[in-house]
Order: C-alpha cells, then structure tokens, then sequence
C-alpha cells in the first residue's frame, strides 16, 4: 500500500513538471535543431528519462536545471552524431505560432534560420541566453563551460548574426 | 457515350480548377536572397484545421477562416538590392485578374518610391470567391492568393490578429 | 546590440510541443519496463513472439501516427504563417492608401 501510494505521488509530481516544462524542453531541442519530429523525440526522451531520475532531484529549481541540462546534451549529441546541420532552408520551416507577437515574421524568420548556422555549442548559447532568458553564469552551469566562454562566444555570435542581418537587408539599427 | 462524356466533364472541371489559380513568376526565388512559398490547397487546409486549437484566440479564428477556403498561396520574396524584380513581373499576374470576374477594389502606386499596394477581388452573382493581394516595394515583393468564399468582414479581422492592427475595408467600394 | 537581442527574444519564443505530447510521454512512462518473470514455457514463447509481432506493428503505426502529426503542425504553421503575411501585407496596403490619400 505504501509502494501504491509513493508510486502514485511520483506520478503526480512527474505530470505536473511534465505539464509545467513541456514548452521548455521541446523549445530548446526545436530551436536548437529546427526539426518538429526529432525535437518531439528528443523531449519526450528527456522526460522519460527524468521519469527515471525524479526520486533523486531535490527540488524544483534542481528540476528546471536537470531538464535544461539533459536537453541540451541530447540535441547536441543528436547533431554530432548524425555530423549534420538542420535544414535551414527557409520553406521547409514553418515558423509562426499562434501567439503571434508583433514583429516582422520574416526578420524572425530569417534569424531563426541564422541562429541555426552557429555551431553547436555557440547556438546552445544564443537559445539559453534568449529563449530562457539566462544569464552567463547560468548557461556556463548548465553546458559546463567556464563563464568567460559563453561571454565571449554570445558576443560573437551576437556579432556575427548582426552582420549577416544587416548584409541581407541593410542597416536595421541593430 | 456516356463514359466520353464523364471524361469531358472531368477534364473541364480539371481546366475549371486550374484555371482558378494564378501562375506567379517563376524565377522571382532565385534571384531573391529570401523567399516564402507557401502552398496549401484544400486538403492542406482540411488537415491544418484539424490541429488548429480551438481554444486559442488566433488558432481559432483561423480555423473559422480556413473552414471554407479552397487554397491559400503566399509567395513572399526579399531581394538583397532594388531592381532585382520589374514592373513585368507584377504586370504578369496583373494581366490575370484583369476584367471579370475580378475587380480592383483597393491601389496605391508610387514610381517614386517604387511601391505597389492593390487588393483584387474575384465575385460571382454577389459572392467574393478569391482574394489577390499585390504588394510591392523596393526590395521586396508578395503575392497572396486565397481562394474560396471570403466574408469582407473576415478580411477586416484578419488584419485585426496576429498582432496586425485593423484595415478598415468597406467591402464593394472600388478605389482607383 | 538590444533590437537586435529583442528581435531574437521574439524569435526564439517558447513554442507549445505538438499536440498530445504529454499524454504521449505519460503513455510511454507508465508502460516502461515493469518487472516480469519469464518462464522457459513454450506457449510463452509463442506469446512472446505474437507480443514481439503486435510491438513491431504497433511501432509501425506509432511511426506512421508521428508522421502524420508532424505534417499536420507543419500544415497548421504554414496555414497560421500564410495568414500572418495576409495580415501583414494588408497593412501595407492601408498605409499606402492612406499616404495617397494624405498627398492628395
């Protein structure tokens, strides 16, 4: 009875952070990997394995870094492993969702498709830093490279996404 | 005879559908540093509307607006300098849509500026049946080409969602 | 550098999973591998068999499920970019109108 029941409080934690962290796990594989499909696996895997993993967390806050954490190695891994870059042409990647925000939807969808060139770790960087909104220190914890990295490199990439807009369609003040 | 007969009829309502769409310049993606081809006939629409959530504003209205659409084509194209495209290629498909049963209900054109702004409509007996909007500018150029039944009013509130402030349109008011 | 960092904020917005993802992984969870005592009983292993037969078709058709979801969010997404560029480009036309109609 007693098994019963703490498999049924574990159910009921792993569906309310399922139901909680969804859009944050798919996000991060999508944007990372701008492919529906293998980003779906890629969750799904994810919170499988959390499944898993769940009577080992000690709290929510070491809940949201275990699941950006094991996204993020998983599509990175996925990228190496296959040794290919996404697709990025611009008509096979449906880009709008419903909650449209304003903006131009094709600047957006030209930087998603820009944000897919960086290389692996650097476009990890660039989605943490602004899907998620983390700061430096943060995404230095998760990927598990020093601070100073990730400083530089978003520098870069920031640089380097600027240019490539500003090349395309003329000066944005950016 | 009967069969020869059923075969004609096939063939005309196949020239009947083809004809209902509109040929846009086909070179225009490449010489476009970026382009949008979006294609959805009306198995495409029947499919998305079934993962259109209803219960999400924007979703929703587009469920409702998709519902008794034909198609939908959006070419959309962005060029890395001005003249990558000419007045030939608008003239194109404005030569399509030119007399009944289409009417130019809105235009703006400015050479100066080299932009083109026209919305056409197709009506039979009373009814919009398809929808043309032109819309050009120095380094870019859309086509969108909705065919099917259209409310006004639908056209009105679509610029009213996804974050795009409402047109005011005065559906059967022609403007030159 | 901040439009361009806003621009990417708005670019990389979160977006939802396809539908039914949750219940999908809840599925998967819940039928993960429970503990099971094999007997070297032959109508076992027939079931086996049949059960190895009715995982792989029932792998085909979740392949074939996942497929179909995939075209169809893809479908939904060009539906919803198709009439974003609608709306948009009605827009345009409005200014237009309305900078002819200022000149005049």
């Amino acid at each position: 009875m007693v098994n019963v029941a703490a498999e049924a409080a574990r159910q009921l934690d792993f569906t309310e952070l399922l139901r909680e962290h969804q859009g944050m796990v798919f996000s991060i594989a999508y944007h990372f990997l701008r492919d529906r499909a293998v980003s779906e696996e890629i969750a799904q895997e994810v919170f499988l394995q959390l499944y898993k993993t769940l009577p080992s967390l000690e709290s929510p806050a070491h809940v949201l870094y275990w699941l950006r954490r094991a996204t993020c190695n998983r599509s990175i891994d996925y990228v190496r492993h296959r040794r290919l870059l996404p697709k990025v042409n611009l008509d096979d990647a449906p880009e709008l969702t419903a909650a449209a925000a304003p903006g131009d939807p094709m600047l957006s969808a030209r930087l998603r498709k820009l944000v897919t060139s960086l290389p692996p770790k650097q476009r990890m960087m660039v989605v943490l830093r602004y899907q998620e909104d983390l700061d430096p220190e943060e995404i230095a914890h998760v990927l598990n490279v020093p601070v100073g990295t990730v400083k530089s490199q978003l520098q870069r990439s920031l640089a380097m996404l600027r240019d490539k807009i500003e090349r395309t369609i003329g000066e944005m003040n950016l | 005879m009967r069969w020869i007969r059923g075969v004609s009829l096939s063939l005309l309502l196949l020239t009947a559908a083809a004809a209902q769409e509109i040929k846009f310049p086909a070179d225009l993606a490449s010489r476009a540093t970026e382009s949008v081809d979006v294609s959805l006939p009306g198995n495409m629409l029947q499919l998305a509307s079934k993962f259109l959530s209803g219960s999400k504003p924007d979703e929703a209205q587009a469920k409702k607006l998709i519902a008794n659409l034909k198609a939908i084509y959006v070419k959309a194209y962005e060029f890395d300098k001005p003249g990558q495209y000419s007045d030939a290629d608008i003239e194109s498909v404005r030569a399509q849509v030119r007399g009944a049963p289409w009417t130019r209900i809105l235009g703006a054109q400015s050479r100066k500026d080299g932009e083109t702004a026209e919305i056409y409509i197709k009506s039979e007996k009373d009814v919009i049946d398809g929808l043309l909007i032109i819309a050009a500018e120095p380094k870019e150029l859309t086509f969108v080409h909705i065919l099917g039944p259209i409310d006004p009013e639908q056209i009105a509130n679509l610029s009213g969602k996804f974050g795009i402030p409402k047109l005011n349109l005065t559906p059967g008011r022609k403007k030159d | 550098m901040s439009r361009l960092e806003d621009e990417l904020r708005n670019a990389l917005r979160r977006e939802e999973p396809p539908q039914g993802f949750a219940s999908r992984v809840l599925a998967r969870a819940e039928a993960g591998p429970a503990p099971r005592r094999w007997f070297a009983w032959p109508p076992l292993r027939w079931a086996s068999a049949l059960t190895a037969v009715a995982v792989i078709a029932g792998g085909l058709t979740y392949e074939r499920e996942r497929r179909m979801r995939a075209e169809g969010e893809r479908a939904k997404e060009q539906v919803l970019l198709a009439l974003h560029i609608t709306g948009s480009k009605l827009q345009f036309v409005k200014e237009k109108i309305h900078e002819m109609d200022s000149r005049r």
